[in-house]
């Protein structure tokens, strides 16, 4: 027993070393975490309780900002186009990205080229988003390069100018700089399915299509929604499509909020704008992970 | 009765299946058995439809099923993983099958619940796949499978994801729905022993070939050559030679049975370890050597003998007898005793293909 005695004392430092260690590991991220996420959102919640005297923020404590944002029929416009534009870009992107990614997992036999193909799609998200979106101003453009090629085709005499600078454009530029975000849930969801289910399915009498919407598609479901909200979560937050390729009906809510920071000097309204965003987005991921998480306690 | 002609399957250059011809009795429990990669499973998913054969038919009852697709074949199949549906109930997932039929939900619904009953688990229609043991999804596939009455019952390997106390009772399990159904069954093993219990027939794959078939205890007693009798049970090998006295090897003559074998050539000859019998000292008609390590496995006890350059080994029973006499200690002089009708000749010495 007397041998033991100064153990506990050595354990205690021990255990007291690993608790610091751990402090020491979690505390660069922490701290980032506190100082980047914590302190700007606290600043918005403060922010839009206070009253706006051009050019100022003055300190208060009111909710005029959120009963003008939900009376005030110019926000709830701009809310709904917003909610308009998200849902077809995802609508979209979702009608494109699920047969592509059928295609490679069910359709491609050999890895080489399933792999290529899938990088076709996931390699551009390392080129600059402000450069994916702006491509298509170049083609869509009066001297764009479909003008120039339907002019040089013969099918028109004069550029046309409904390519561009409208809601079409918006959803078509967005729709291809966050399709990647939709093939790659979908692509894993699919890949996740035996393929002994398929032939158990044809084993028990059904076709290709029954097969299909009986057990491929629900079994994708999870990939669907978490593509399907990741897509309309970025597209609602969007910005630079509607300032580039977006007409003067295009106006989206994340540029709202941006103009109460800068030209409107408006910071109450504009937070209380991010935040009420916020907690709509919020509520959306939650309800999209619930449905996910049943799907998946399906497969486990 | 499912017929097989010429049946091969070529992946590439590769030859998976190679000429197979079989014929399968209506009701029979028909095993094919061999090593993996022997092309045993390839063989039962072309009879499934599942991968199209180079060349060669495919027929059950007559008809000629070689190119319908696995959804027009009357022939069901247990899957190795049970590929049972993940977002469906057993109940569904066991119904599955029928609505296709047309057959009317509650009908369906019926059935589904007859099929799980047979396999014992009527109680757990309402649960999900995920809420089963190994051992219950597996049955929850046997029923998805016969709920259809196919003319024929595949199985992939249908115990192998299953541990060994669980394994034996499903052997059992099988055995009865087989009986109970009255169905053709044809399954897919590797495992020797889980052939030889249930089958009424077996066909043992080698290399995309048929070696042998025939009922386990033939098979045992009579395997076609070395190879079947290395996979099949246990055989002690070594080499002799048939003379005019009789079968002679390590210098030692023993009685043996005059055909067994072409006389005055090297051959392979072997015997089971446990027909045979162990002797204490050194007895005439017998071969003779000194006993190298045992080993001890509870029912019996594997004895290796060293006899002049060779190895062989016996299985002795632990019966109380055997227990009270003692076993035999290393080192011991001993004489392995083979009644002549349990010896086997494999063709000649140079056959090392075991």
């Amino acid at each position: 027993m007397s041998l033991a005695e100064p153990l506990p004392e050595a354990r205690l430092r021990a255990r007291r070393w690993t608790a610091m260690r751990r402090y020491l590991v979690l505390s660069p991220p922490l701290l980032w975490t506190v100082v980047f996420m914590f302190v700007p959102y606290l600043t918005l919640v403060v922010y839009s309780v206070w009253r706006a005297e051009f050019p100022l923020a003055v300190p208060d404590f009111q909710f005029g900002n959120y009963v003008t944002i939900f009376t005030d029929p110019q926000y709830r416009n701009v809310f709904l186009r917003t909610l308009k534009i998200a849902s077809l870009v995802s609508l979209c992107a979702l009608l494109l990205a699920f047969p592509y990614a059928y295609f490679l997992v069910f359709r491609v036999r050999s890895p080489g080229w399933r792999l290529a193909l899938y990088m076709a799609v996931v390699a551009p998200l390392w080129v600059s988003y402000l450069l994916r979106a702006y491509t298509w101003k170049t083609i869509l453009g009066t001297n764009g390069i479909l003008n120039s090629f339907l002019i040089s085709a013969g099918l028109i005499d004069e550029p046309l100018t409904v390519l561009l600078y409208n809601q079409a454009a918006m959803v078509l530029t967005l729709t291809y700089v966050f399709i990647p975000f939709m093939v790659m849930p979908i692509y894993a969801a699919l890949e996740k399915i035996p393929p002994s289910l398929h032939e158990a399915s044809a084993d028990l009498g059904e076709g290709h299509l029954s097969t299909f919407f009986k057990v491929t598609l629900p079994l994708a479901m999870p990939g669907v929604i978490a593509g399907f909200t990741m897509t309309f979560c970025l597209s609602f937050g969007d910005f630079i499509a509607p300032m580039l390729v977006g007409g003067p009906d295009g106006q989206m809510i994340a540029g709202v909020i941006a103009t109460q920071f800068g030209a409107a000097l408006n910071w109450p309204l504009g937070s209380a704008l991010a935040l009420t965003m916020l907690v709509f987005i919020l509520v959306l991921i939650s309800a999209s992970d619930r449905l996910e998480r049943v799907g998946q306690g399906r497969l486990a | 009765m499912i017929e097989l002609t010429g049946l091969t399957k070529r992946f590439g250059e590769v030859v998976g299946v190679d000429c197979v011809d079989l014929r399968v009795e209506e009701g029979a429990f028909v095993t094919l058995l061999g090593p993996s990669g022997c092309g045993k499973s390839t063989l039962l998913r072309m009879i499934g439809g599942f991968e199209e054969p180079t060349e060669g038919t495919i027929s059950i009852d007559g008809r000629d099923v070689t190119d319908l697709p696995p959804n027009r074949r009357p022939v069901n199949m247990v899957f190795q993983d049970y590929a049972l549906f993940p977002h469906m109930s057993v109940g569904r997932n066991v119904a599955y099958g029928l609505k296709v039929s047309g057959m009317a939900r509650s009908e369906a619904a019926a059935e589904a619940r007859k099929a799980l009953d047979m396999v014992g688990l009527a109680d757990r229609a309402e649960a999900m796949p995920h809420q089963l043991s190994g051992g219950q999804r597996q049955r929850v596939a046997l029923a998805r499978a016969i709920v259809r009455h196919p003319k024929v019952l595949l199985l992939d390997e249908p115990l192998s994801a299953l541990d060994a106390n669980l394994r034996e009772q499903m052997q059992v399990e099988l055995r009865r729905l087989h009986r109970l159904v009255g169905l053709t069954f044809i399954m897919v093993t590797h495992d020797q022993s889980e052939a030889l219990a249930m089958s009424d027939r077996i066909v043992v794959m080698r290399d995309g070939r048929v070696v042998q078939q025939a009922a386990p205890s033939e098979l045992y007693d009579k395997p076609a050559d070395a190879y079947v009798a290395g996979f099949v049970g246990t055989t002690s090998f070594f080499e002799g030679e048939m003379t005019r006295t009789g079968l002679r090897a390590f210098g030692q003559t023993i009685r043996a049975p005059k055909d067994l074998a072409p006389h005055g050539r090297p051959a392979r000859f072997g015997y089971r370890p446990e027909k045979v019998e162990l002797r204490q000292g050194h007895v005439a008609d017998g071969l003779t050597g000194h006993v190298d390590e045992l080993l001890y496995r509870g029912d019996a006890v594997r004895v290796f003998v060293n006899v002049g350059d060779g190895r062989l080994a016996v299985d002795l029973q632990v019966t109380d007898r055997a227990a009270t006499d003692g076993l035999p200690r290393p080192d011991e002089a001993v004489t392995i005793v083979i009644p002549p009708a349990r010896l086997m000749a494999f063709g000649p010495a140079a056959d090392k293909a075991a």
